[in-house]
């Protein structure tokens, strides 16, 4: 046998077969990527999932006002949602149903006698009772997930129900600038 | 007899095993890529109207007690509102079929310097106006004053 196809035979036996996968850098990586999640969660911002068709309006500067811990109400364009939940459905903004113009003059007068302001009262007051701590009870905090397309006065409605309710201070939720 | 340094009975060899490390990284890690929401959102905080209260107002003397109300109109016009002694209206025209915040600026800054315990402003607006457009001009009010109050 030559030297030469001997010394190929020998490097041939030498190579290993299997390789070995390396995993400690991978754990780094992971370290890095978990701490950069975790600390984006951190600021609550980021777990916060608009509902699906709700266009919220963009702000062209950056805030920096942190997000407090609240109930949560989302007015949509077909329902206005409490935590979630439906506290009461709408078309297009509005209450369902035809209303006179009496009804909406009366209604502008008195904000209560709006359709929209019982079911929206009852719900937020029933968030309130879900309180357990004390300081629970007096935190006057609502956030607020409003369409864009929202009219004021589907709003107004939505802001009185909710100062009735306790809630006074309002965070307005909006897309913020990039 | 053996020499010095056996591993037999003294300190043991311990290998970490990263494996399960790796299994619980990639759960968590995808857990919170799947829930994580990528739209960066921001906060815009305001009071309602109703609970207004009259505090800062009250350390100031009856003659230099004013508000400010805005109204934000159809057709992006403005309406600032100016109460105390008496009512003084002052009209901001739309701009470019929009609202002019620049001008609505410079008349904040006008009336805050004409009243220096100005710190308040309360916004409202006709019924069909757009939220985006309230956003918009709380957004600007928020540079200039502090406190900002949304409603009748």
């Amino acid at each position: 046998m030559s030297r030469k196809r001997r010394r190929k035979l020998i490097k041939d036996d030498e190579v290993p077969e299997d390789m070995a996968l390396q995993i400690t850098s991978m754990a780094d990586i992971f370290t890095i990527i978990l701490v950069f999640l975790l600390k984006s969660f951190s600021t609550g911002l980021a777990t916060l999932q608009p509902t699906q068709g709700m266009h919220l309006p963009s702000v062209t500067t950056s805030n920096q006002e942190a997000m407090k811990e609240a109930v949560k109400i989302e007015i949509l364009p077909n329902a206005i949602l409490v935590d979630q939940k439906a506290a009461v459905t709408m078309t297009n903004f509005r209450a369902p149903g035809s209303v006179t113009a009496e009804e909406e003059q009366a209604a502008n007068e008195d904000i209560t006698l709006n359709p929209l302001y019982k079911p929206v009262f009852q719900a937020l007051t029933h968030e309130k009772g879900k309180a357990t701590t004390e300081a629970d009870r007096k935190d006057t905090n609502l956030m607020v997930l409003a369409d864009e397309r929202t009219p004021y006065a589907t709003l107004r409605t939505v802001m009185a129900s909710a100062a009735n309710a306790g809630f006074v201070d309002l965070q307005l939720v909006v897309l913020g600038a990039d | 007899m053996s020499g010095g340094g056996s591993n037999d009975d003294g300190g043991q060899d311990f290998e970490l095993n990263l494996a399960p490390i790796i299994d619980c990284f990639t759960v968590l890690i995808t857990y919170m890529l799947v829930s994580a929401s990528f739209i960066s959102l921001d906060i815009l905080e305001v009071s309602v109207n109703a609970a207004n209260p009259q505090t800062e107002q009250q350390q100031t003397p009856p003659e230099m007690q004013v508000s400010l109300g805005l109204v934000i109109k159809a057709a992006h016009e403005l309406d600032l509102v100016v109460t105390g002694k008496g009512t003084e209206h002052i009209a901001v025209a739309s701009a470019a079929n929009a609202v002019d915040l620049v001008r609505l600026r410079d008349q904040v800054k006008e009336l805050q310097g004409r009243y220096p315990a100005l710190q308040e402003i309360s916004v409202r607006a006709e019924p069909g106006v757009q939220y985006r457009e309230i956003v918009n001009v709380v957004e600007g009010l928020k540079k200039s004053m502090p406190k900002v109050y949304l409603g009748d």
